[in-house]
């Protein structure tokens, strides 16, 4: 069943979110490795559509379910312009620390901890669907 | 976030608290780096016990200190990473490239 809840488009959600989040990891047995992992991954997103998709300030939309040995989380935003952060350069996280730069990062944190990741625009609309398979055994 | 400093020896301990994450706890440790840096701060020890969460923003101004500090020959270590704060340094492949101790003893040690 898939769980869905709006936030207001604002950091401030953030300790609400991870309120909602914690109540579903508790619900579905999720260890605290993937949660810290899920939390992490929304953070990092919600926090970017509220930093550049400034356009318009409807609610966010989070969708987040189980099935099977899978979670899927999906965030979406209303109205707003084409966005597409796969088209980011990839952040260089072999290098050494004098030479990091800035940007990129929070992607990067995304994809390491996912296995897919989508982004969808169509008719303003704009969803970001992450898929994090659990391992083997879990609960 | 709030960012108390206190002096061990010639070590700069900063007691951190709250969240190093974007529009919070990176504005407070980017203004703080400044203001260590500006005033010779050369041995600079972050203790993160309290910190409860960082992202990319907060792991950026972490990165950005650092660099800043490396090149005044200054050096910036951390000391009691909680478990979010540990992981995300871990998924961002930080942790074998900052000087991190389990307590502030063997990070006063290590400075030595």
């Amino acid at each position: 069943m898939v769980d869905e809840r709006t936030f207001p488009k604002a950091l401030a959600s953030l300790d609400g979110i991870f309120a909602h989040l914690e109540s579903f990891y508790r619900s579905e047995l999720i260890d605290a490795r993937t949660s810290l992992s899920l939390s992490l991954v929304v953070e990092e997103i919600f926090t970017n559509l509220v930093r550049y998709n400034t356009v318009s300030r409807n609610p966010i939309v989070l969708r987040i379910e189980r099935e099977g040995d899978q979670v899927r989380l999906e965030l979406v935003d209303h109205d707003v312009d084409r966005f597409d952060p796969s088209t980011l350069p990839e952040v260089n996280v072999d290098a050494p620390m004098a030479e990091r730069k800035p940007g990129g990062l929070g992607l990067h944190l995304v994809r390491a901890i996912v296995d897919h990741i989508s982004f969808e625009y169509e008719n303003r609309v704009m969803r970001i669907a992450v898929v994090k398979n659990l391992e083997r055994g879990h609960v | 976030m709030r960012a108390e400093t206190r002096r061990v020896d010639d070590v700069t301990i900063v007691d951190l608290r709250g969240d190093l994450v974007v529009g919070d706890g990176d504005e407070v440790l980017h203004e703080l780096f400044e203001k260590l840096l500006a005033e010779g701060h050369s041995k600079i020890l972050l203790n993160l016990s309290h910190v409860d969460r960082m992202d990319s923003s907060g792991i950026g101004e972490l990165v950005s200190g650092w660099k800043q500090a490396r090149r005044q020959n200054h050096s910036v270590r951390l000391v009691r990473l909680g478990d979010r704060v540990r992981h995300a340094l871990h998924l961002s492949q930080l942790l074998p490239l900052i000087d991190v101790y389990e307590t502030e003893k063997d990070a006063l040690t290590a400075f030595k």
